[in-house]
């Protein structure tokens, strides 16, 4: 089996398509005639706002309730909207366009709905154009790679050099994993200890199975935080790595522009009152806002 | 004799509500094993377990299929549209299949009136990979049973449509889900076992074919795919599958994929259970060097205790998302036991059943890029340069290196299964002829995160096809004929004695050719496109023959080329039942 993206045809067509979109989203805001706009969603009195179901610390089920960075963002914007949040977690289809095409301009095929936002979406100009149904944009948090480490067993600053010796553990199929099986033509595979979920990396780490853990920042400081462990994080020379950061925003439908405008200002006032990085802390997570446009 | 009871308890049953409903025996384990003989009932997926989807009926024939005639129709209905896959099952004027959503009936042969129907309550959200079909049920003693999206199997009541247990096969919210036939297998130290694989999960999840006792649902064993995993016996850890580390590097077995997530056969002369294994994790085969086992392999597996008896590895150190899990199909090659498999990779395969010896392999589609053709033990001869290049390695360290690779992961053939006639010592293969460019790409996301994964576009190779329905002689490896057709083959073979092979197409034409010349004797517009296999059955003296019709499953994912040849057709979901009419007007 394989993931559902695979074909990028129609590129330039899609391109067309999204200019024309824009300025028909420019035109109808001034008829106010568009599907589920901020009206329709302010006069309802509900902001229904999808993440994942498994996705911590952004968002995750804890006993039952919805908990995470993305659980009190759309809150938070929501209040700033004047209105309730509806948060619906959800779990992850193969490709980040599965979950696009589920909770933001189709609906699973076995029914749910979409929502009026998606959070926890990788802002990338690829990803969008193959996307034409969904805008993206607000992004409020900056992903980056990092290793976490055991001193005494790495040194204080190692380069990828020691886990020649060492092992370290890391998620499947992830960019770290790739750096890691790739590094000098694979002369630390031996040493790459694999996990699927991250509570197993966490846990190896913990017993010190592992003398370090790579990955993505803000699930290392958390999975540490939940496991009581402090110990430093280090971003050591990744030359060869094919993406060490990326910034996580926001998708909504292509005709309900003028939604993610509102949601932007709400946003950046969330920011700006420093509430966002509040939040982060709430998980153990240091806020990483996106770096300004160059 | 609980049979006899039941059947009296049913007919007093049918007699108080005044209705005209069968008479129900319970299905033995006997009745399951023996079901390729018995021309009356059709029992399991496959037409028995050994899979050849042959019918020794021959009252619908050469001679006659041109008056083939539908007998009634009905409705899947609702709103729920979808791709339907399932083969029915029949027994004692009874019809049981499985639809779209998970849901199942059973159905009035003689009228195409429903007698029950069963809707599985699924959780909202949940996302299968490739449309929310099903691939039918199995029947024994009193119960059907199947699978669901949710990754629940449920064993219904066969009189009543009422559950009796339900046992998840895994967490639905890890991803996983069922769509497979089960597989119903007798064992001496257990009695009669259902049989399953696994299908979804997260990615990297270890495959694994699964035994349960019928009565309950309870775990007996449990075999993983990957080398280096344990297996289960009786609710304590067995044997490992293979030596830990021989084909895979570092911990990467851990993690190795190997989806068992369509169904398996049964033979009973050897007493194996045969099973297919998907694609290993992750796509880059550059970093797992090595074969990789046992992902996209055959295997097969000893029901008594759950060991590998033999694996067999189509394609070791995958590149090209050649899942392994095609049909594995028992039959006698001039008196030697042998099964035969037509792979994604684009080569059939003639083995020994009994120790898995490479008897003969050769292509089934016209062009195959990826390898050069097979060594004397059934190993593809690798073509390097059509090996999806290693992105670390290329100039701007982006994608690797893009190929053109034929046959595309879609395959030479995929979950459709072919039928073998004993009369022709043909197989007949719904083949599809195309080709991918393919690319290991380090950036997609998932769930939010980065991860590396292939990047692929379908594309077709001959104008006017891409599907081809081949009649293969496994002696020779010469393609008899072909019938060629515009859009993908996605629906199953059927071959019978009258010397027919049926099919259906997704245009919706279910046809009838002739099994030694591939002429087209006999064809039904059924309305939506056909991604099911055909059955044949003998009711009161007549030759039915039943085909699902309900455009779907995972072909109309695929862009591209591929679409336009399937964008113009309309869902549907019904099931069709045809025989010879008893009298033609006219006469």
């Amino acid at each position: 089996m394989r993931p559902a993206s695979a074909a990028l045809q129609n590129k330039h067509v899609d391109f067309l398509r999204r200019g024309a979109a824009i300025i028909a989203a420019l035109c109808s805001l001034a008829t106010g005639s568009l599907a589920r706009p901020l009206d329709e969603v302010v006069a309802s009195g509900t902001l229904r706002v999808i993440s994942y179901s498994d996705n911590a610390p952004f968002s995750f089920e804890d006993q039952g309730a919805a908990r995470g960075i993305d659980v009190d963002l759309g809150h938070a914007i929501a209040r700033e909207l004047g209105i309730k949040a509806e948060i619906v977690l959800r779990m992850q289809g193969e490709e980040v366009d599965d979950d696009i095409r589920a909770n933001v301009w189709r609906g699973p095929l076995t029914g749910g709905g979409t929502g009026d936002l998606m959070l926890s979406v990788p802002i990338d100009r690829a990803l969008s154009l193959r996307n034409p149904e969904a805008v993206f944009g607000n992004a409020y948090f900056q992903e980056r790679i990092a290793v976490a480490i055991h001193p005494d067993l790495t040194g204080p600053n190692p380069t990828f050099d020691v886990f020649k010796t060492q092992k370290i553990g890391v998620r499947l199929a992830t960019v770290s994993d790739y750096f890691l099986l790739s590094y000098q033509d694979g002369v630390l595979i031996n040493n790459v200890s694999h996990h699927v979920k991250p509570e197993a990396g966490a846990k190896e780490f913990a017993a010190k199975e592992i003398a370090a853990l790579m990955g993505v920042r803000s699930e290392l400081e958390m999975q540490l935080a939940r496991a009581g462990i402090d110990v430093p994080l280090v971003e050591p020379d990744m030359t060869g790595i094919v993406r060490r950061d990326w910034l996580l925003g926001m998708a909504w439908k292509e005709n309900s522009r003028d939604l993610g405008y509102a949601v932007q200002a709400a946003v950046e006032k969330i920011r700006a009152s420093g509430e966002l990085e509040r939040i982060c802390r709430t998980y153990g997570v240091t806020y990483m806002p996106p770096p300004p446009p160059k | 004799m609980t049979s006899w009871k039941l059947l009296a308890t049913a007919s007093a049953c049918a007699l108080s509500l005044g209705l005209a409903s069968p008479s129900m025996a319970d299905v033995s384990i006997e009745d399951v094993v023996n079901d390729a003989k018995s021309a009356n009932d059709v029992l399991t997926s496959g037409l028995g377990g050994q899979g050849q989807r042959y019918s020794p009926l021959d009252a619908v024939n050469k001679d006659n299929v041109s008056g083939l005639a539908p007998a009634w129709a009905m409705s899947l209905g609702g709103e729920k549209m979808r791709g339907q896959q399932a083969q029915p099952l029949v027994k004692d004027g009874v019809m049981y299949i499985t639809g779209s959503y998970s849901r199942a009936w059973a159905i009035d042969v003689k009228t195409g009136r429903e007698l029950w129907q069963y809707d599985h309550r699924l959780p909202e959200g949940i996302l299968p990979c490739c449309d929310v079909i099903n691939r039918g049920g199995a029947l024994i003693g009193d119960k059907f049973i199947f699978g669901t999206l949710d990754a629940k199997l449920v064993a219904l009541s066969a009189k009543t449509g009422k559950v009796v247990w339900t046992k998840e096969i895994d967490d639905y919210k890890a991803g996983y889900s069922y769509t497979a036939a089960p597989l119903i297998v007798p064992t001496k130290a257990h009695g009669p076992l259902l049989v399953t694989g696994v299908s979804g999960g997260e990615f990297g999840v270890i495959g694994r074919v699964e035994a349960r006792k019928v009565d309950n649902g309870e775990l007996v064993w449990s075999r993983p795919t990957i080398e280096g995993h344990m297996g289960t016996l009786n609710g304590k850890e067995s044997t490992m599958t293979g030596k830990k580390n021989e084909t895979w590097p570092g911990d990467l077995w851990k993690t190795g994929g190997g989806a068992t997530w369509l169904g398996g056969t049964y033979d009973d002369e050897t007493k194996l259970v045969f099973f297919g294994a998907g694609n290993p994790a992750p796509w880059n085969s550059h970093m797992r060097p090595g074969d990789n086992k046992w992902s996209c392999s055959r295997i097969a597996i000893d029901p008594e205790t759950g060991e590998i008896k033999w694996g067999f590895q189509t394609t070791p150190n995958d590149g090209w998302d050649f899942d392994g899990v095609n049909e594995v199909v028992s039959f006698d090659l001039d008196g030697t036991k042998a099964v035969a498999t037509a792979d994604r990779n684009g080569f059939f395969y003639v083995l020994n059943r009994e120790n898995g010896k490479f008897i003969r392999g050769f292509p089934f589609v016209e062009k195959i890029t990826w390898a050069k053709g097979l060594d004397e033990n059934g190993k593809p001869i690798y073509v390097p340069e059509n090996r999806p290049g290693n992105p670390a390695k290329s100039a701007d360290g982006k994608k690797g290196e893009n190929v053109f690779a034929v046959p595309s992961f879609l395959g030479g053939k995929n979950q459709q299964p072919m039928a073998y006639s004993p009369k022709t010592k043909l197989f007949y293969v719904p083949a599809n002829e195309w080709g991918m460019d393919i690319h290991n790409e380090p950036v997609t996301y998932k769930q939010g995160a980065a991860y590396l994964g292939a990047g692929f576009t379908i594309k077709t190779i001959f104008d006017d096809h891409i599907g081809a329905l081949k009649a293969v002689d496994p002696a020779t490896g010469k393609i008899v004929f072909q019938v060629n057709n515009k859009a993908p083959l996605w629906g199953g073979v059927l071959t019978t004695g009258g010397g027919l092979v049926f099919y259906g197409t997704p245009e919706g034409e279910l046809k009838a050719i002739d099994d030694t010349t591939g002429k087209e004797l006999w064809s039904f517009n059924t309305g939506s496109g056909i991604v099911a296999p055909p059955v044949t059955w003998e009711q009161d003296g007549e030759q039915m023959i039943s085909v699902l019709s309900g455009w779907g499953g995972a072909v109309p994912l695929w862009g591209g080329e591929v679409a336009k040849t399937v964008s113009n057709l309309n869902q549907g979901g019904m099931v069709w039942t045809f025989k010879l009419p008893k009298k033609v007007a006219g006469n």
